[in-house]
């Protein structure tokens, strides 16, 4: 299946995604910050990146805006996960490159879909 | 009576020639004869001359003229000789004769005023005045003229009358009265006359002086009354609690009130007098838009009807936020200039920057545990953690619809705090309403198989429908809301009925169930926040109490109306109807 980056704070929520994830089938990469997610996509390349806004030292939009910038990354699909749900903050995410915007709260099944759809996969059989 | 230049020429005229009269009159008195009267000669204790002199005297010398009149009456009786001096004068503005005085040579000291009035026509005063003639009458009981004084002894033989007149006012009678026969020559009518032509100027004066005085009274009453209204007008000002400015037609700064001092910073001294453009530029775009009204204003001066004025806000130097509304001041077309009104709102605009934080931390904070609870939850539920015993699999759905429960709530709670506080924009156009219709028919239709209640859902439109001025998303949550309601309260089998139609300008939309209803004790209260009726609590209906508060608070921010009807009864249920702004006529919109 694919590689996917979780770079989320918040440990309870990036061990459920990657739990829902691993469940099935991807391999996940985790980070618990911006400079980490950085890092670690530029290293790893993976095939999706999902993202946190909310994260210390460097924020979603930011660590975005550097994949976006970077030729070895500018290519891979970006996905924020957001609690911040009102139309200018979506908006803002969507600006800074991303390629989806999945809000917070999400139903893993739901969350296993879009990924799914933005790998380009067919979506998920349950 | 209003005394002009004019008449205040005349008064010294008339002074003046009072002066002029009495010297040319005592010119010609001047060789006092001896007098060889028929009956008692008695010799005058005063000269003709002299008694003119000292009259004239008296009315250039003092200012009361009763005092003229009784010195004057005084003198005449003893250069006359007569017993008895009377004066009658006409009351003003009346028909009647005054009887304002009488000298009793050798006894009265001062002249008695009695207040005895009789006709103007009355006796020989009566005649003089009317006739504006003297009258010398050798012998008063072959005169018919003559009536006694009421209540005086009737033994006087002669008499003299002259009226007092000056210019084209009669203002009485002078008489002069004796116990002698022919006591009155030819010359002491002629002075009589013309003292009493001095007494009528005296009389003039006092009446034009008397109507300067109450002029100027007058004036002074309504200058004084001028600067107690303005000072009146002038402490209000002071003692609100909002600044307040006023410039002039040239944009001038006119006037600058304590609060306005305080709140803007400024020093009434620097800014009153000075051209307001001068300063305003220190507030920055505000500043330039209040400078542009200024000159828009007095180009153009708005009609009163317009309610033209500006609102806008000042964003100090120091970080104050200061809300500020201008006015032109425009009266009978003519532009006076402008009053603005300054309010100090740091503490406002602080307030709601806190709650909009807060708002968005909480919606931050909450939703992240949520996101956790959830979909652990739903991880277990899916068995991706190991297969579930039928028991823990009924608990996992209890926590599942209890956070489902919260999250709502949470994003209730959101929205109804941005919709309160205005943080979001309505995104108004035309609507057309069917197509809305129709999802919320679904959303229903979904919920009902959803939850496995069975609901008849009945759609009744009548055309031509009006487009709805509205922002799509929020009719729609409009809708759902009200939706959401009738199916919660609407046991199973039941009916909704979401009907549609054009009324006068707006739009309306009935969402009617067949429902528990709602008591009208609880009817005024099912907007406010939270409320949940009995209803609600006794059927463990799920919900916040939110969504009717939202939906109301929706429908107000679009300029609309909602109303409920509901007769209380379980099965004959609820009715709301909203009324929406219909958008503007456009080519196209009825029927969709």
């Amino acid at each position: 299946m694919a590689r996917i980056l979780v770079a989320e704070d918040e440990r309870d929520i990036r061990e459920l995604i990657g739990f829902t994830l691993r469940h099935h089938g991807h391999t996940v990469l985790t980070a618990s910050n911006g400079e980490d997610a950085l890092a670690v996509a530029l290293r790893e390349l993976p095939d999706l990146v999902l993202l946190d806004i909310r994260m210390p030292r460097l924020t979603g939009y930011d660590v975005c805006r550097r994949l976006r910038a970077e030729p070895s990354t500018q290519h891979i699909p970006v996905a924020f996960l957001s609690a911040k749900g009102q139309e200018a903050e979506i908006q803002a995410g969507m600006d800074a490159g991303a390629t989806d915007y999945i809000l917070k709260p999400f139903a893993p099944d739901q969350l296993v879909n879009r990924v799914a759809l933005l790998l380009g996969l067919p979506g998920d059989s349950g | 009576m209003t005394l002009g230049p004019g008449e205040i020429t005349a008064l010294l005229l008339v002074a003046v020639l009072a002066a002029g009269l009495g010297a040319f009159l005592a010119t010609r008195l001047r060789p006092s004869p001896v007098r060889a009267a028929p009956g008692t000669p008695s010799p005058r204790p005063i000269s003709p001359f002299d008694a003119l002199a000292e009259i004239g005297s008296g009315l250039t010398a003092a200012d009361d003229v009763d005092q003229v009149l009784a010195r004057a009456l005084a003198v005449l009786a003893r250069a006359s000789g007569a017993e008895r001096a009377a004066l009658h004068l006409v009351a003003p503005g009346s028909d009647r004769l005054l009887h304002w005085a009488s000298h009793n040579s050798g006894q009265d000291a001062e002249p008695v005023v009695r207040p005895l009035t009789a006709e103007r026509s009355h006796g020989l005063a009566g005649w003089v005045i009317e006739h504006r003639q003297p009258a010398l009458i050798p012998d008063v009981s072959r005169d018919r003229r003559w009536i006694p004084f009421p209540g005086a002894a009737d033994d006087h033989r002669s008499a003299l009358a002259v009226p007092l007149v000056a210019g084209s006012d009669t203002f009485g009678a002078c008489l002069l009265l004796s116990r002698q026969p022919e006591a009155f020559t030819p010359i002491d009518l002629e002075l009589a006359s013309a003292a009493a032509g001095l007494m009528a100027c005296a009389l003039r004066m006092a009446d034009l002086r008397r109507s300067l005085h109450e002029r100027s009274r007058r004036e002074e009453e309504a200058t004084r009354q001028q600067q107690a209204d303005s000072s009146r007008a002038q402490a209000i000002l002071e003692s609100i609690a909002d600044g307040v400015l006023v410039t002039g037609p040239a944009h001038h700064v006119t006037l600058c009130n304590a609060a306005a001092e305080r709140i803007l910073r400024i020093e009434r001294a620097s800014v009153v007098g000075q051209p307001a453009a001068q300063w305003i530029g220190v507030y920055g775009p505000a500043g330039r838009r209040w400078a542009e009204a200024l000159q828009a204003w007095s180009r153009k001066p708005p009609a009163a009807a317009e309610h033209a004025s500006l609102a806008d806000r000042l964003e100090l130097e120091d970080r104050r936020v200061v809300e500020v509304h201008i006015a032109p001041v425009v009266q009978g077309g003519d532009f006076l200039g402008t009053v603005a009104v300054f309010r100090d709102i740091s503490r406002e605009v602080e307030v709601d920057q806190l709650k909009s934080d807060f708002v968005a931390t909480v919606s931050h904070e909450l939703r992240t545990p949520m996101t956790s609870i959830r979909g652990y939850v739903q991880m277990m539920l899916l068995e991706a953690a190991g297969p579930l015993t039928d028991e823990q699999r009924k608990f996992m759905e209890i926590i599942r619809t209890n956070s489902d429960r919260l999250g709502r709530l949470v994003s209730d709670l959101l929205d109804l705090s941005r919709i309160e506080s205005g943080a979001e924009e309505l995104h108004l156009q035309p609507v057309p309403l069917l197509p809305v219709l129709e999802t919320g028919r679904e959303y229903l239709a979904t919920r009902s198989v959803q939850e496995s209640k069975a609901l008849r859902i009945e759609m009744e439109a009548e055309e031509p429908l009006s487009d709805v001025q509205a922002d799509p998303q929020r009719l729609q949550q409009i809708l759902r809301g009200l939706l959401d309601n009738a199916f919660n309260f609407t046991p199973a089998g039941g009916t909704v009925w979401i009907r549609a139609r054009t009324q006068g300008g707006e739009v309306r939309v009935d969402v009617a169930d067949t429902g528990t209803g709602i008591p009208a004790a609880e009817q005024p209260r099912v907007f406010e926040r939270f409320f949940r009726g009995e209803q609600a609590l006794n059927l463990g209906v799920p919900g916040t109490g939110l969504g009717l508060s939202i939906v109301a608070h929706l429908v107000e921010r679009h300029g609309g109306a909602i109303e409920l009807e509901s007769p209380g009864v379980p099965g004959k249920g609820t009715r709301f109807t909203v009324s929406l702004p219909a958008a503007p006529a456009a080519a196209g919109s009825a029927g969709g």
